[in-house]
């Protein structure tokens, strides 16, 4: 995993910033993906934190923005794009994976269609993205009742054991497991950023960042 | 300009016209081949030229809506393309010329024909904008132009009737805009099947047959109706009431016009029309249907569709690259304009910019045709630039051009802007071929630290 670091260096350092102790504040880029109505945009302003009755649907791109510390000496500064999920125009596709470096891929587990599209979603994720992009897999609405569940939580273990991803199952609409969620992710990738408190090129970063 | 060169050029746009199929190219989505596009070209006599890709599907429909008395046959349909792995570079090469054979001959033998096939072929063939979709509705684009600039007080009975249904136009306007699509016209003879209330009538698939529709259109229509249903419940509306009444418009529409059916964005739309229709239902879905299928023909179905990247964001791309290079270089280091502009794309600004600003690009889409959506857009990013070149980031920029959109009152700013670009046009020779080449990088990865260097 420690190429990670080494091939994303490029855009994790483009978003290298330092606050005012020289601390480290990583920009990173994190974005979801998943059929039409399994609750991305729920997820994502749950995140954000915004206020949030129901939301309506995300048309095109939405972003959001929240910062997380990781450890002492540094923060990362996880920017979620949400799209829509009919969305996968050939024009933005580049510009939608391009420096993600995780992703969260959603599904509905009282919907099986849902599920059964992660596969092509995850091509479409594999064929755009770094090869070491993290990945998420979240089966969203667990406050549905037992009655309602189309897919089984071993289902959703099994197709992220298989992909090497993680697996959550959360319910955006009670705030169930969504931090957790978004903090695996975003500190799966954290642990790979270097942790020095960096001195020496503290000014020169600076000025050509201002 | 446009108005000058009308004349000569609506009576037989075909006259002089060269057409050829240079290229053919696979697409692919996710490693698989998905399907093939034919690049177009079409020189006009004038001296300019444009390409436009179009896929054999296409050509289909093309065929399907025109009179068979024009004999241009088109290589049939193949039992080798329903699978994409025999998309040979032979099969493809045999089909591309045969296809500029059958093309060539089109253009021949359409120069004589009516109204509705020129129409049908100017789309087709990605003509610049044809003067007015009023002429559609036989309504002498002059006329139309002169009346949509009448500085009557278009608002004057809007807003106190906009949600009860009323037994009368609400306003002039609307009723200009039914003039000017076409709306009016297609109401008028629409077979009793084809009417709203009809349409509206129908309870499934059972019933829809028994009326004399096919079973394939209710299968493309019904795939619609769940992501409707669900669209509908995240629109912010009122009352539950006008959320019945957008939900039924939108239904209506996807089973008179099951091809398109839905495409995000649409709800916004429909809205929007339904609210300036002050309720009517009816009226809302003639007008979305000449929106859909005559105006910005061809928008919904491009937006959409996975491969294809919409016609009107490379026009964008050639006009901000010509007028405001500056703005482009800014917006692809930080999220380009295809993305910035895809909500307002796809919902034709409705989403984003206020009622009354609204109205007036409304007019201008309804009288200039669907190119005018564009020139709008344009405008949009031209007045917001301000303040889009001093945030960085692709979140704060997206936000920065959602709350100048959101302020956007100056219509007449707007429109003098989209007009007046509009007016000087875009070059469109050779330059519709604008490939993935010569785009910049996206976002992320052609940012390296060093461009941030303040000068």
């Amino acid at each position: 995993m420690v190429r990670v670091v080494d091939q994303m260096s490029a855009s994790c350092m483009a978003g290298c910033s330092y606050s005012s102790s020289g601390d480290r504040v990583y920009t990173l880029k994190f974005v979801l993906v998943g059929s039409r109505g399994v609750g991305k945009t729920r997820l994502a302003s749950l995140f954000h934190r915004k206020k949030s009755g129901c939301p309506s649907a995300a048309v095109g791109m939405q972003f959001g923005t929240r910062t997380l510390r990781y450890s002492d000496s540094l923060s990362v500064r996880a920017q979620i794009w949400d799209t829509a999920g009919t969305f996968a125009f050939k024009s933005v596709k580049d510009a939608f994976f391009g420096g993600t470096v995780g992703v969260m891929l959603v599904y509905d587990i009282s919907k099986r269609s849902t599920f059964d599209d992660l596969a092509r979603w995850l091509s479409l994720v594999r064929e755009n993205s770094h090869k070491s992009v993290a990945l998420i897999l979240v089966g969203n609405k667990s406050d549905m009742s037992t009655t309602q569940r189309e897919v089984s939580m071993v289902e959703g273990m099994r197709f992220a054991r298989k992909h090497g991803m993680d697996f959550v199952e959360t319910s955006a609409l009670r705030g169930l497991h969504v931090e957790e969620a978004c903090r695996q992710l975003i500190m799966s990738v954290a642990r790979y950023l270097p942790q020095d408190k960096c001195v020496w090129s503290k000014k020169k970063v600076r000025s050509s960042h201002d | 300009m446009a108005a000058e060169d009308e004349g000569e050029e609506e009576a037989g746009f075909l006259d002089g016209v060269v057409t050829a199929i240079p290229r053919v190219e696979v697409v692919r989505v996710s490693g698989t081949i998905c399907c093939a596009e034919y690049q177009l070209q079409v020189k006009r006599r004038r001296g300019d030229s444009w390409f436009v890709l179009r896929r054999y599907s296409d050509f289909l429909t093309l065929y399907e809506r025109l009179p068979s008395d024009l004999h241009a046959p088109i290589p049939p349909k193949s039992w080798r393309s329903i699978s994409f792995l025999s998309m040979t570079p032979e099969f493809l090469e045999e089909r591309r010329v045969a296809l500029e054979v059958a093309l060539r001959r089109l253009a021949i033998s359409a120069v004589q024909s009516d109204v509705v096939v020129q129409a049908d072929l100017r789309a087709f063939l990605g003509f610049p904008p044809c003067g007015g979709a009023g002429r559609l509705a036989g309504v002498d684009s002059h006329v139309a132009r002169y009346l949509i600039r009448l500085p009557v007080d278009l608002e004057l009975s809007l807003p106190a009737r906009a949600m009860a249904p009323v037994p009368l136009l609400p306003n002039l306007r609307v009723a200009m805009w039914m003039l000017l699509s076409g709306a009016a016209h297609k109401a008028s003879i629409a077979e009793d099947r084809e009417q709203y209330a009809a349409l509206v009538s129908v309870t499934d698939e059972a019933d829809w047959c028994r009326r004399g529709g096919s079973a394939k259109d209710y299968s493309l229509a019904a795939r619609a109706l769940e992501t409707i249903r669900s669209d509908v419940n995240r629109t912010n509306v009122s009352s539950s009431a006008e959320r019945e009444r957008m939900r039924r418009v939108l239904r209506a529409f996807a089973l008179k016009e099951p091809r398109t059916a839905y495409c995000q964005g649409m709800n916004s739309v429909a809205l929007f029309l339904l609210r300036t229709a002050g309720g009517r239902e009816d009226v809302a879905f003639w007008l979305l249907v000449s929106l859909a299928t005559d105006v910005i023909r061809g928008h919904w179905e491009q937006l959409s569709h996975i491969a294809t990247a919409g016609a009107g964001t490379v026009t964008i791309r050639m006009l901000l690259g010509e007028r405001t290079p500056d703005l482009l270089e800014h917006l692809d280091r930080n999220l380009p304009p295809e993305v910035l502009l895809c909500d307002f794309m796809l919902s034709l600004g409705c989403r984003s910019l206020p009622p009354t600003t609204l109205w007036r690009c409304f007019d201008l889409i309804f009288s200039e045709g669907g190119d005018a959506l564009v020139y709008i857009a344009f405008a949009v990013l031209h007045l917001a630039e301000g303040n889009l070149v001093v945030v960085q980031g692709a979140p704060a920029t997206s936000e920065a051009l959602a709350n100048c959109t959101a302020s956007m009152q100056d219509a007449d700013r707007l429109i003098e802007i989209a007009r007046s670009e509009m007016a000087r046009g875009v070059d469109h020779s050779g330059s519709g071929t604008a490939s993935a080449d010569d785009r910049p990088p996206p976002f992320g990865v052609s940012a390296p630290f060093s461009r941030h260097r303040p000068p």
